[in-house]
C-alpha cells in the first residue's frame, strides 16, 4: 500500500504509524496533520519509523544515479585491466576457444560469433529480417514467432505493449493480472526489468487507471533493435525451466551483436515518415442529426429542454462550422534511426561498441519516442582457461505523450464541468495546444543493463561460470498544466521511480563421455536475485501563477509559502523488495547423437511467499530423439527429423510482496472515488485491507504443469523445414480475489486454487519455393508461423463452479477470457410487443424494471420473464484462437523483396466506443471520466447504421456495452510490412576502386501497416485493451514509409 | 568456487526474509498505544467512508422520494423516483452494504484484540482502554442502526470471524435493536461529554492532543452522541416514550454543547461572520461553548478534502463554483415555496409585494440561475478552517463539509415529535415555537389555527434539516405516526421503504433474501 507523506509547517517529521509514513493532506491551516509531539510522548514503535528513515537514506545512496554510474565505472575499470595488450597478445590456439560450446546456453563466452540461421526450426535462434521500423521488441516480434501474441493497443510510440506466450494463464482482469502473465526477457543471459512495477495502481482510482502514474513507458522500447543479433522465444519447460519462476510465462531470449576478432564497422540508418491518416471528420450538424432521431422519437418536453448546449445553436460556426481539427491533429511525422557499430580485437580479446539513436513517431497529437543508446561488449581470454565477458547497455527514452483530455483529467484527479465538447475546428484545437504548451509534460526513462561473466575451465572437464548482473531502470514524469486548462487551477506533478535488479549466478558443469557413445553432462547452480522498487510522487493544485513552473514538489524542498499551497499538495511514496534464491541441478544423458534425456531439478525460494511456503521444488524431464540420424540417415526425402518432449512443472513468481504478510492492515480510509485518504481527524488510521481483500495464511506457490511434445523436420534437402509442437500447460493453485465476505467488510477474499489449462499447437513452416543455385537466379522463400491456443478454466478455489468479478464471469469448464454479455435480438417497437409471463400476467422486465417500447429485446435465456445477469451468456474470446504471420522473401539478382503479413483469427472485440456514442444521454449526464470528450469525438469511427434506435433515456440503459450487439468479430489480416532492397556492394566496388573499404552496401525502402482486412466495423481491430474492449482511445497504428541503408566496412 | 555456489545457502534465511513495507502484518499490530490509536481512528474513518461512499448519506436521505431533484443524471432520477431496481451502477453500489460492514468488522476486531495492547503497553491506561472500547461499541451500534434504516433486517455479526467468513442470513430487527441498545447503554457511562479533559471519563489530553486537534467536540462519540443515537433508534422503532427520555436528556444534561469548530465554519449558520446572533442560536443557554455557537451533537468529520463523496459534489454550482454550470441536484423553486410558506422565513422566503426571493440565512442562492443552488452546506478548501463562511465563492471543487448526523435543533424537533406522539401537545408546541421564532416564522398556536401539530413539526424538520440527510426517514416516521395512508402501509409491509439488497451480494451469499417489493 502507498504511504502519503507531507512535511507540515510545524514539524518536519511525520509520525509513523505502523511502517508507513502518513501526513497531511488536511486542510487545517496551522495544525499539524499528524500530531507527533516534540515531547515524543508517543514514540514510534519498534523503531518502525527509524527503520524506514534509515532505509530511505540507504536507498537514496543505493538507488541514486551515481550508483549505476559507479557500477558501470567499476565494471569498466575491471575490464580495462583485462584489456591490457600484454595479456592480449599471448598466443593461444584459436580452436581452443571456437570449438567450445558455451557452458550454458545463456552465456556469451564464445568469441566467435554464434552462427545464426535465417530459417529453420524455431528452437534455434531466428534472425528476424524485417524492415519494419519497430520501436520495441514487441513490435519486432509481432507476427514473426509462433506462439507469441503481441498486443499493440495504441500507435503512440512507447506505450505499453503486452505479450502473451501460448495464451494467458490467468483471467486478465487487473493490470497486475496482465503483468503477471508477461514473459521474462533475457538479454545476453541477463534477466532484465521489462515493465514498470504495478504497485502504483494502489493509489490510482481503478476507473482512472488508463495510465500508470509516472512515465508509463514500455521499457522494452529501450532495447536497440539494430543491435539485436537474434531472438529466441523459449516456450517449453525444457528451455524455460532454467530461468526459474520468473520465466514461467515463457522467455524471450535476445542475443545482441557480439564482437568479432576481425575489426569491423557498420552503419545502419533509415529515415521515413509516419503518414497522416485520412479520416472523416464530423461537426455539430452531424451530431445534431445523429441525436435528433432519438429526440424526435423518445424525448419528453423536459428532455427536449435539456438538449446539450453545444448543439443547441445551429447558427454559430463554433460547432456547426467546418470540422477542421484533424488538419492539425494528424500530421506526417518524421521517423529515423541511426546506428553505428564498431567491433574488433584479437583472438584473445574482442570488443563491440555501439551507439545510436531512434525517433519513433505517431501520426497524431505529436506523439513520439526518442531513444539514445549505447552498448559495450567485451570478451577477454587472459589465460586459456578463463574467459571474461562484460556487457553494458544504456538507454535514454524521452516520450512525448498524447494530449487526451481524459488522460489529463485522470492524472489530475479532478473533473470540471464536462457538458461542453471541444469545438471541431482547427482554431479550437490550436488554441488548446497553445495553452497546453504553456505547461510541460516530460517523461523520461534511463535504463541500464550490465553484467560481468567469468567462465573458468577447471581440470577434469569441469567448467565453472559466475555472473553478476544489474538491471536498472529509473523513470520520471514532470508535469505542469496551466490554469487555462482547468477551472482556473494549474496543476503540477512530479514522479520519480526506480527499479533495480541484481543477479548473482554460479554454476558448475561436468561433462564426461564414455566409449564415445554415452555422454553425461552434469551441472549444478545457484542464483540469487534482489529486486527493489521505489517511487515518490507528488502533485499539487492551484499554484500561484502559471509562470511559476519551478518544480517545488520535490521532497525536502517543500515550502508552504512557495508556489503551491500546503493544503493542496499531496505526496506519496512506496517501496517494495522481493528476493529470489534458487538452486538447481541438471543431468543430461546422450547416446551418440541419437537420444538425449535431461532431468532438471530446482528449488526456488521467494521472499514474497509466506514463510511456511517459501520454497518450491520443480522437476523437469525432457528428451529428444533424432530419428534422421538414428533411423533415416539414408532417406532421400527426409533431411531432418527430431522428436522432442518434455514434462514437468515450475513455480510462478508473484508480483506483490503483500502475500508474504498474510492478514494485514493498511491506511485505506478512503471511499469510492477518493481512495487516497489516509487519516481521520488529523490522525493516522490503520484498518484491515477491506478494499484490497482478505489475505489469509497458508498460501501455496502457484505453478505451471506442462506437457509438450513436438517434432522439427526438414524435407528435400531442407528446402522445406518446419516445426510442429503440441502443448498442454495447466497453471495450478493460482491466487484469485473472489468477491465475497461483504458482511465481514471485505471486497473479496484471496484464495488459492484456480487452475487454468492452455492447450495448443505451434506450427512453423518454411519452404524455398524457388531455389536457384546461381547467383543471379530467382529465389523465393515463404514461411508461415502460427499458434492455435485455447484456455479452459479447470477449477476455482473451494470447489466453486463459477464466480463473477465485475463484468466478467469465470465458469469452470469454460475459457477464462470470454466476454459475458446479454444476447440482443432487436427492439421492442411497441409496448405490446413485450412478452407477458402467462403465469403472473406481468410483462418481461430487465432486473425488475418493466421493458417498454424503445427498449432492447434481450434474450431471456432462463425463461423467468426477467432479464438479468443469469441471462448473460459467455461468448467470444479476448485472445485470438489463431495468431501468426506469413512472410515471403523473393530474391532476384541483387534485389530482394520481403512481405510480412500478420493475422488474428477467432477473436472478438467489444466495441465500447460505439456503445458510448449511443449512450450519450447517460454519459453526458453523469459528468464522470466517461463523459470526457476529445477532439476525436468529431471523427467517424464506426458504423452507426448497425444499431437500432433505442430509447436512450430508458432506465434499462439500452446501449449498455455488455451485450452482443457491440461484440464483433475482430479477426483480421494485415500487411504489416513490405520492403524492397538492393545490394549495391558490387556496383560500388566496380565503379570505384577506392571503395574497397566496403564489405557490403545495402539500401532498402519499406512501407508498413499498409492495409487491414477485417469485418470489424470500428477502427483498427488491434486497438483494444487487454479486456478486449475498444474504448476508442489509442492512436492509430500509422502507415510508415522508410528508406534506409546498411553499410558494413572492412 | 564451491563456496560461491553454496554462498546463497548461508545467507539463505536472510535473503528471503524481506518485510513488506506496503502494509502491516498481523504480528506488528495490536502492540502499542499507537496501534490502538490508529485502530480506533480506523473505525471512525471507515464509518466516514461508509457514509461518504458515493454520497450515500445524501442520496439515501435527501434524494430518494425527497426534496432534492436531479437535474440531468438518470441514475439519481431513478433513485428520486424510488426505482431502485434500475440497473445503474450507482444504485448497485448503494445497495451494497459492504462499507458499513467494514466499520462493523473493524469494530469487532478492535473489541477482540485491543486487550493485547492493554497488556503490552503500559502507556495505554485503563481510562483510555475503557473510553476507546466504548467509542468503538457506539460506532458499531451506529452502523447497525444506519443499516437497519436502509435495509431493514440485516445479518447481525458481532465477531470478526477471522478467516472463516461464513454466509449469514438476515436477522430480525428486534434482535439487532436489542444489541444496539445494549451496546449504547454499555458505552454511555464510559464516555465524556467532551474530549476536553474536563470529564472524569476523559482527563487530560486525549492521545496527547487538545480538543482543537479533533476540530471541536462533535466528531467523537460523546454521551450526547449516544443519546442522539438512542433517541433516534427508539423513534424509528416507534417507541416514543424512550425516545423522549434521551431527547430530553440532551436538553437537560448536556454539560457543554458539542460542536464543530473550524471545520464547520460557514455551515449551519454557526459562524460568527455575517449573521445576527439571534439566528445562530437556538436557546441562549447554549451559546457559551467556546465563544462560538456550536450545536453539533454527532457528526462525521471531513478534515480531508475530497472532490467526491461530499454533498457539494452534487449541490454546488454557479454562483458558488464559477465553472460548474448546473448542480447535479437541486430543490425546484416551486418546492421551496411550498416548504417555506409561513411568514418571512429567514431560511428562504419570497416578499409577497416585491416578489423578491431571499434566502437571508444562506440556505439557498442562485435564484437567477436555471436551478437554485443549495448553499447551506458549503465548505471549500479555502474557507475550511478560516471561518470565511458560505458567502465565499469557491474556485476549485475540493470540499470539506462534514456529515452532521444530529445537532441540537434536530434533537429539539425530535423531542417535539416525541411529545406530540405521546400527546403532550403543549410541551411539543413550546419547543416547536422556539425554533420557529428563531427564523421569523409566526408561532404555532393551536391545531385549529395552524393545522395538525404533527404535520407542523415535520414541516419544520423539513425546512430546518434540508440537506442533512433526514427527509426520507422523517417521511417514514411521519407516515407511521399518521398511519392513514394504506398505500404507504403496504410499502412498509412489503419492505418497500427499504433499499433492495444488491444482487451481487445475493449472488455471493445465497442465504440473503430480497424483500417482496424489490423482487
Amino acid at each position: 500500500m502507498h504511504s502519503q507523506v507531507k512535511p507540515s509547517g510545524k514539524e518536519k517529521s511525520p509520525i509513523n504509524i505502523g511502517s508507513r509514513l502518513i501526513s497531511n493532506n488536511s486542510s487545517k491551516g496551522g495544525l499539524t496533520y499528524l500530531q507527533n509531539k516534540p515531547t515524543n510522548q508517543y514514540r514510534p514503535v519498534k523503531s518502525k519509523m527509524s527503520s524506514i528513515f534509515l532505509e530511505l537514506t540507504v536507498l537514496k545512496t543505493l538507488f541514486s544515479n551515481e550508483q549505476t554510474m559507479r557500477i558501470i565505472f567499476v565494471l569498466c575499470v575491471f575490464l580495462l585491466k583485462f584489456l591490457n595488450p600484454a595479456i592480449a597478445i599471448q598466443k593461444v590456439q584459436s580452436d581452443t576457444l571456437s570449438n567450445k560450446k558455451p557452458l550454458e546456453d545463456t552465456s556469451k563466452v564464445l568469441i566467435k560469433k554464434q552462427p545464426t540461421k535465417s530459417k529453420g526450426p524455431q528452437s534455434v535462434p531466428v534472425l528476424i529480417k524485417s524492415y519494419f521500423p519497430a520501436n520495441s521488441i514487441q513490435q519486432y516480434l509481432k507476427g514473426n514467432v509462433s506462439g507469441l501474441y503481441a498486443t499493440e493497443a495504441s500507435g503512440e510510440p512507447g506505450t505499453y505493449q503486452y505479450m502473451f506466450i501460448r495464451g494467458t494463464s490467468t483471467p486478465l482482469i487487473t493490470q497486475e493480472d496482465v503483468l503477471k502473465t508477461q514473459p521474462l526477457v533475457v538479454i545476453d543471459g541477463l534477466p532484465v526489468l521489462s515493465y514498470e512495477n504495478p504497485y502504483v495502481y494502489d493509489i490510482q482510482r481503478p476507473d482512472y487507471s488508463f495510465n500508470r502514474i509516472g512515465p508509463s513507458t514500455n521499457l522494452l522500447a529501450g532495447l536497440n533493435i539494430a543491435d539485436i543479433e537474434s531472438v529466441e522465444v523459449l516456450k517449453d519447460l525444457s528451455k524455460t525451466a532454467i530461468y526459474g519462476p520468473r520465466g514461467a510465462n515463457g522467455v524471450i531470449y535476445i542475443r545482441t551483436r557480439a564482437g568479432s576478432a576481425t575489426s569491423n564497422m557498420s552503419f545502419n540508418s533509415s529515415f521515413g515518415v509516419a503518414a497522416k491518416p485520412s479520416v472523416t471528420t464530423l461537426n455539430g450538424g452531424y451530431e445534431d442529426n445523429f441525436r435528433q432521431r432519438f429526440y424526435s422519437r423518445y424525448a419528453t418536453p423536459v428532455q427536449l429542454q435539456s438538449y446539450p448546449g453545444f448543439l443547441r445553436d445551429s447558427i454559430t460556426t463554433k460547432y456547426y462550422g467546418e470540422s477542421s481539427w484533424a488538419d492539425a491533429y494528424y500530421k506526417n511525422a518524421l521517423i529515423y534511426n541511426a546506428d553505428a557499430l564498431m567491433s574488433g580485437g584479437s583472438k584473445r580479446a574482442t570488443f563491440k561498441f555501439n551507439v545510436g539513436t531512434q525517433k519513433s513517431s505517431g501520426n497524431a497529437d505529436e506523439t513520439s519516442l526518442n531513444k539514445y543508446y549505447t552498448s559495450i561488449d567485451l570478451n577477454i581470454i587472459p589465460r586459456s582457461w578463463i574467459v571474461v565477458s562484460a556487457n553494458i547497455k544504456g538507454t535514454r527514452l524521452d516520450r512525448n505523450r498524447n494530449r487526451y483530455n481524459r488522460d489529463r483529467l485522470a492524472e489530475i484527479g479532478y473533473l470540471p464541468d464536462l457538458t461542453e465538447a471541444p469545438a471541431p475546428n482547427i482554431d479550437s484545437y490550436n488554441s488548446f495546444i497553445n495553452e497546453f504548451d504553456k505547461g510541460f509534460d516530460k517523461n523520461y526513462n534511463n535504463i541500464a543493463n550490465g553484467f560481468l561473466n567469468v567462465a573458468i575451465k577447471l581440470p577434469l572437464e569441469i567448467d565453472y561460470n559466475t555472473r553478476f548482473g544489474v538491471s536498472y531502470n529509473e523513470g520520471g514524469r514532470d508535469l505542469f498544466y496551466p490554469s487555462t486548462l482547468l477551472d482556473n487551477s494549474n496543476y503540477a506533478s512530479n514522479y520519480f521511480g526506480l527499479s533495480q535488479r541484481l543477479v548473482y549466478d554460479n554454476s558448475l558443469n561436468y561433462k564426461i563421455t564414455l566409449k564415445s557413445k554415452h555422454s553425461f553432462d552434469f551441472s549444478v547452480g545457484s542464483s540469487i536475485q534482489w529486486d527493489k522498487d521505489r517511487y515518490s510522487y507528488s502533485y499539487a493544485y492551484k499554484g500561484v501563477s502559471d509562470y511559476l513552473k519551478v518544480n517545488l514538489l520535490k521532497a525536502g524542498n517543500f515550502n508552504s509559502n512557495g508556489a503551491f499551497k500546503d493544503q493542496l499538495t499531496f505526496k506519496f511514496l512506496d517501496q517494495t523488495a522481493t528476493n529470489y534464491l534458487s538452486f538447481y541441478t541438471a543431468t543430461t544423458y546422450s547416446f551418440k547423437d541419437f537420444y538425449s534425456v535431461s532431468l532438471l531439478l530446482r528449488n526456488d525460494g521467494a521472499s514474497n511467499m509466506q514463510p511456511v511456503h517459501r520454497w518450491f521444488f520443480s522437476p523437469v524431464l525432457s528428451g529428444t530423439w533424432d530419428i534422421k540420424k538414428h533411423k533415416l540417415s539414408k532417406s532421400p526425402v527426409i533431411s531432418a527429423l527430431t522428436l522432442k518432449a518434455s514434462v514437468g512443472r515450475i513455480g510462478i513468481a508473484q508480483l506483490t510482496d503483500r502475500i508474504s504478510l498474510g492478514t494485514q492492515y493498511a491506511s485505506e480510509a478512503g471511499w469510492t472515488n477518493e481512495l487516497r485518504i489516509p487519516s481521520y481527524l488529523n490522525t493516522a488510521t490503520l484498518m484491515r485491507s477491506y478494499l484490497y481483500g482478505y489475505l489469509g495464511y497458508d498460501i501455496p506457490w502457484s505453478y505451471n504443469e506442462q506437457l509438450s511434445a513436438g517434432a522439427s523436420f526438414g524435407f528435400l534437402k531442407n528446402r522445406i523445414v518446419g516445426e510442429l509442437s503440441f502443448y498442454s500447460t495447466t497453471t495450478k493453485n493460482q491466487l484469485i480475489n473472489i468477491p465475497g465476505a461483504a458482511e465481514y467488510g471485505y471486497s473479496g477474499l484471496f484464495q488459492p486454487g484456480m487452475d487454468i489449462n492452455n492447450k495448443g499447437v505451434d506450427l512453423f513452416l518454411s519452404a524455398d519455393i524457388l531455389k536457384s543455385a546461381a547467383k543471379k537466379g530467382f529465389n523465393w522463400n515463404s514461411s508461415i508461423n502460427l499458434n492455435f491456443n485455447r484456455n479452459t478454466l479447470k477449477a476455482l478455489p473451494g470447489g466453486l463452479s463459477e464466480i463473477i468479478i465485475g463484468d466478467r464471469k469465470l465458469q469452470v469448464g469454460q475459457a477464462a477470457d470470454q466476454f459475458w454479455v446479454l444476447k440482443n435480438n432487436g427492439i421492442y417497437n411497441a409496448d405490446d410487443q413485450v412478452p407477458v409471463n402467462p403465469a403472473t400476467g406481468n410483462k418481461m422486465t430487465y432486473k425488475g424494471t418493466v421493458l417498454k417500447a424503445g427498449d432492447p429485446k434481450w434474450a431471456d435465456i432462463n425463461g423467468d420473464y426477467n432479464v438479468d445477469d443469469k441471462d448473460k451468456i459467455l461468448t467470444g474470446n479476448i485472445l485470438p484462437a489463431v495468431s501468426g504471420g506469413w512472410n515471403n522473401s523473393v530474391k532476384y539478382k541483387k534485389w530482394d523483396l520481403q512481405t510480412s503479413f500478420y493475422f488474428n483469427l477467432g477473436r472478438k472485440v467489444l466495441n465500447q466506443n460505439m456503445a458510448n456514442r449511443f449512450n450519450f444521454i447517460n454519459l453526458e449526464a453523469e459528468n464522470s471520466i466517461n463523459s470526457v470528450k476529445e477532439f476525436t469525438f468529431w471523427q467517424q469511427q464506426g458504423n452507426p447504421a448497425l444499431y437500432p434506435t433505442y430509447n436512450p433515456w430508458s432506465p434499462v440503459i439500452p446501449y449498455r456495452s455488455e451485450q452482443d450487439l457491440f461484440l464483433e468479430n475482430a479477426s483480421f489480416l494485415k500487411l504489416r510490412s513490405i520492403s524492397l532492397g538492393f545490394d549495391l556492394t558490387d556496383k560500388l566496388l566496380a565503379s570505384n576502386k577506392r571503395a574497397t573499404r566496403f564489405k557490403s552496401f545495402y539500401v532498402f525502402v519499406s512501407a508498413s501497416n499498409l492495409f487491414t482486412i477485417t469485418s470489424y466495423s470500428g477502427r483498427d481491430p488491434e486497438l483494444v485493451n487487454t479486456s478486449g474492449t475498444d474504448t476508442g482511445y489509442g492512436l492509430s497504428l500509422p502507415t510508415m514509409y522508410t528508406a534506409g541503408l546498411k553499410v558494413d566496412f572492412k | 568456487m564451491l563456496i560461491s555456489l553454496l554462498l546463497p545457502l548461508l545467507g539463505c534465511k536472510k535473503i528471503l526474509d524481506v518485510d513488506s513495507t506496503r502494509a502491516i502484518g498481523d504480528v506488528n499490530m495490536w502492540n502499542t498505544l499507537e496501534d490502538a490509536r490508529a485502530a480506533l481512528f480506523g473505525v471512525y474513518a471507515l464509518n466516514r467512508a461508509a457514509m461518504s461512499d458515493n454520497n450515500r448519506h445524501v442520496i439515501y436521505g435527501d434524494i430518494r422520494l425527497a426534496d432534492f431533484e436531479p437535474t440531468s443524471r438518470l441514475d439519481l432520477r431513478a433513485i428520486h423516483n424510488n426505482m431502485l431496481n434500475a440497473d445503474y451502477k450507482l444504485i448497485n453500489d448503494l445497495s451494497d452494504w459492504r462499507p458499513f460492514y467494514a466499520t462493523i468488522n473493524a469494530a469487532n476486531l478492535y473489541l477482540e484484540r485491543i486487550h493485547e495492547v492493554y497488556e503490552k503497553d503500559k502507556r495505554f491506561v485503563e481510562q483510555t482502554y475503557n473510553l476507546d472500547r466504548a467509542q468503538v461499541k457506539a460506532l458499531r451500534a451506529f452502523s447497525y442502526f444506519y443499516m437497519c434504516r436502509i435495509w431493514g433486517e440485516v445479518p447481525l455479526i458481532l465477531s470478526s470471524h477471522e478467516g472463516s467468513f461464513t454466509n449469514k442470513p438476515r436477522d430480525p430487527q428486534d434482535r439487532i435493536f436489542a444489541v444496539i441498545e445494549q451496546d449504547l447503554l454499555e458505552a454511555e457511562p464510559k464516555l465524556p461529554y467532551a474530549y476536553d479533559g474536563n470529564d472524569p471519563e476523559q482527563t487530560g489530553l486525549y492521545y496527547g492532543q487538545g480538543i482543537g486537534t479533533y476540530y471541536g467536540l462533535g466528531y467523537m462519540v460523546s454521551k450526547q452522541a449516544v443519546w442522539t443515537m438512542l433517541a433516534h433508534m427508539y423513534a424509528w422503532k416507534g417507541d416514543y416514550a424512550n425516545a423522549a427520555v434521551y431527547a430530553q436528556k440532551i436538553m437537560d444534561k448536556t454539560r457543554v454543547v458539542s460542536g464543530s469548530g473550524a471545520a464547520l465554519a460557514g455551515t449551519f449558520r454557526n459562524t460568527s461572520v455575517g449573521f445576527p446572533n439571534a439566528l445562530r442560536t437556538f436557546i441562549g443557554a447554549w451559546t457559551r461553548a467556546y465563544g462560538v455557537e456550536q450545536t453539533v451533537l454527532f457528526a462525521v468529520a471531513r478534515g480531508e478534502f475530497a472532490t467526491s463523496g461530499v454533498i457539494e459534489e452534487l449541490t454546488a454550482a454557479e454562483p458558488l463554483i464559477p465553472n460548474r454550470k448546473i448542480p447535479a441536484i437541486y430543490i425546484p423553486l416551486d418546492s421551496l415555496f411550498t416548504m417555506y410558506n409561513e411568514g418571512r422565513d429567514s431560511r428562504f422566503s419570497m416578499d409577497s409585494v416585491t416578489k423578491q426571493v431571499t434566502s437571508f440565512d444562506g440556505f439557498f442562492t442562485g435564484f437567477d440561475k436555471p436551478y437554485p443552488v443549495f448553499r447551506k452546506i458549503f465548505v471549500t478548501w479555502d474557507n475550511f478552517g478560516t471561518g470565511k463562511g458560505i458567502n465565499i465563492v469557491g474556485d476549485f471543487g475540493l470540499f470539506a463539509s462534514p456529515i452532521v448526523f444530529s445537532r441540537f435543533t434536530e434533537m429539539a424537533l425530535l423531542l417535539a415529535e416525541c411529545r406530540a406522539a405521546l400527546n403532550d401537545k403543549e410541551g411539543a408546541i413550546a419547543i416547536l415555537n422556539q425554533v420557529r421564532v428563531n427564523y421569523g416564522v409566526p408561532a404555532y398556536i393551536s391545531e385549529r389555527d395552524n393545522g395538525p401539530l404533527v404535520d407542523a413539526i415535520f414541516k419544520e424538520r423539513r425546512r430546518e434539516l434540508v440537506g442533512e440527510g433526514w427527509r426520507w426517514y422523517d417521511y417514514v416516521r411521519f407516515k407511521k405516526i399518521k398511519n392513514n395512508d394504506t398505500k404507504f402501509n403496504q410499502l412498509i409491509q412489503s419492505g418497500g421503504i427499504y433499499w433492495p439488497v444488491s444482487r451481487t451480494l445475493i449472488s455471493q451469499n445465497p442465504m440473503l433474501t430480497q424483500y417482496p417489493y424489490w423482487k
